[in-house]
């Protein structure tokens, strides 16, 4: 039943980010890339072979959307192989958590900080592969704290929420 | 071999996430224009050639949309040859310079087979090439005005740098005044350009024509640019800040013109 959720999950997810996310759009300085939180929430038992690989897909099926393949796929990946390192780091008692990652299951502060590194570094690997070339860096790097910011804001929204 | 095998276990993880990485980044060599032209500097024939079939299946079935398109361009065509023929009877004189000038440029229509329009650096392909006698740094022109400059030529394909790339400016002039200034994009809006260096003595007004300074010798002097969409000064500046609205939609652009200066000065010949 595990799969099925998260397969149900991953298409909710999918369409928000398309029909949703996609158009918010700041004067063209970045929009949220809430989908993210699929990858955020996963649970914490998976292997990490696993996630990468989930991490990959879940990338590559943005990219289609985005045409812009492999840049999705590229910070998907980074995402899902740091998050695990992350939350072991800053997560104490990380063996004791089952299921899924959630501010009430790891700590609010701690899901913060975990949240917000493993976004900048996705956000940042985004629109560094998009603009391929740091002749405009401080272009890359506003977009990339305003898409962040957005990101986080609404996924702790969601998860304040969803409590 | 056992220790080639306990270094694969242990570092098993770090190994998956180099080699999909690894993918992650051949697909977006082979598959992303702008990214494929900064790693091989030059127009891809393979790709190229994929997204000419696939321009040439798509537009089998815009045929329809196309044929309207072209009807509407000729009767806007044929209407501006014949006040073309009227302007040459009634001012030949004053008007001799300008026309001759027209004269010099040769037209060689080519077809858009890909483009990008959400990128800082947006670029996009035409299905004409070297063996087409087109060169780096000509101009290129479309039914509604100005396009861009050739970037790069192979064999069948050139890569064509649009307006909307942040590292274009174009020299172009207001035409109601004759007021010099820059055209340059600012990476936001694929549909506006900022006209610079116009000073603040200047009149400016909303729905004044931009045009093709001639100043240059990659585009012929009155080619559309676009219209004053806003203009603004403050207290300080010496300059208005004026925002164009581009005449090429290039969301919707699928023919464009090759323009070939029969005149051009080679270098070093002033």
């Amino acid at each position: 039943m595990e799969w099925i959720k998260q397969i149900v999950r991953l298409i909710v997810v999918v369409l928000l980010q398309v029909l949703l996310f996609d158009h918010l759009q700041i004067a063209g300085w970045g929009f949220p890339m809430v989908y993210v939180l699929f990858l955020m929430n996963m649970p914490v038992q998976i292997p990490r072979w696993a996630e990468m690989l989930i991490g990959a897909v879940v990338g590559l099926v943005f990219d289609v959307w985005h045409s812009s393949i492999g840049v999705n796929m590229a910070a998907c990946v980074a995402f899902s192989f740091f998050r695990p390192i992350l939350l072991g780091n800053l997560t104490q008692d990380l063996e004791r958590v089952k299921g899924e990652i959630y501010s009430a299951s790891i700590g609010r502060i701690e899901y913060v900080k975990c949240l917000s590194i493993l976004t900048v570094v996705h956000h940042l690997m985004v629109f560094s592969l998009e603009a391929w070339s740091w002749h405009n860096w401080w272009m890359v790097l506003v977009q990339t704290l305003i898409s962040s910011t957005l990101t986080i804001l609404i996924i702790m929204g969601y998860d304040i929420f969803r409590k | 071999m056992r220790n080639l095998l306990q270094f694969l276990t242990r570092y098993s993880n770090f190994l998956i996430f180099l080699m999909l990485e690894v993918v992650a980044f051949i697909l977006i060599c082979t598959n992303n224009e702008y990214q494929q032209s900064a790693v091989w500097s030059s127009a891809n024939r393979v790709v190229a050639g994929v997204e000419g079939m696939k321009t040439n299946i798509v537009g089998y079935f815009r045929l329809r949309t196309e044929n309207e398109v072209l009807t509407a361009e000729n009767a806007r065509l044929k209407e501006e040859l014949m006040w073309l023929g009227n302007q040459i009877e009634e001012q030949t004189e004053r008007d001799s310079s300008y026309l001759y000038s027209h004269l010099d440029w040769e037209y060689i229509p080519a077809k858009v087979v890909g483009i990008t329009t959400n990128k800082q650096h947006n670029y996009l392909t035409i299905n004409k090439g070297l063996r087409d006698s087109i060169e780096v740094d000509m101009g290129v022109v479309g039914a509604d005005g100005v396009v861009g400059i050739v970037s790069a030529v192979g064999e069948k394909y050139s890569l064509v740098v649009p307006i909307i790339h942040t590292k274009i400016s174009i020299s172009s002039r207001l035409k109601n005044n004759g007021q010099i200034g820059g055209t340059a994009w600012d990476g936001r809006n694929c549909h506006y350009v900022n006209l610079t260096e116009i000073a603040r003595h200047i009149d400016v007004n909303q729905g004044d024509t931009v045009v093709t300074s001639g100043l240059t010798e990659v585009f012929p002097e009155g080619v559309m640019v676009g219209e004053v969409y806003e203009t603004s000064l403050g207290q300080g500046d010496n300059y208005h800040q004026t925002i164009v609205k581009l005449s090429t939609d290039y969301k919707s652009l699928r023919y464009v013109q090759v323009l070939r200066n029969n005149n051009k000065q080679p270098y070093g010949m002033d």
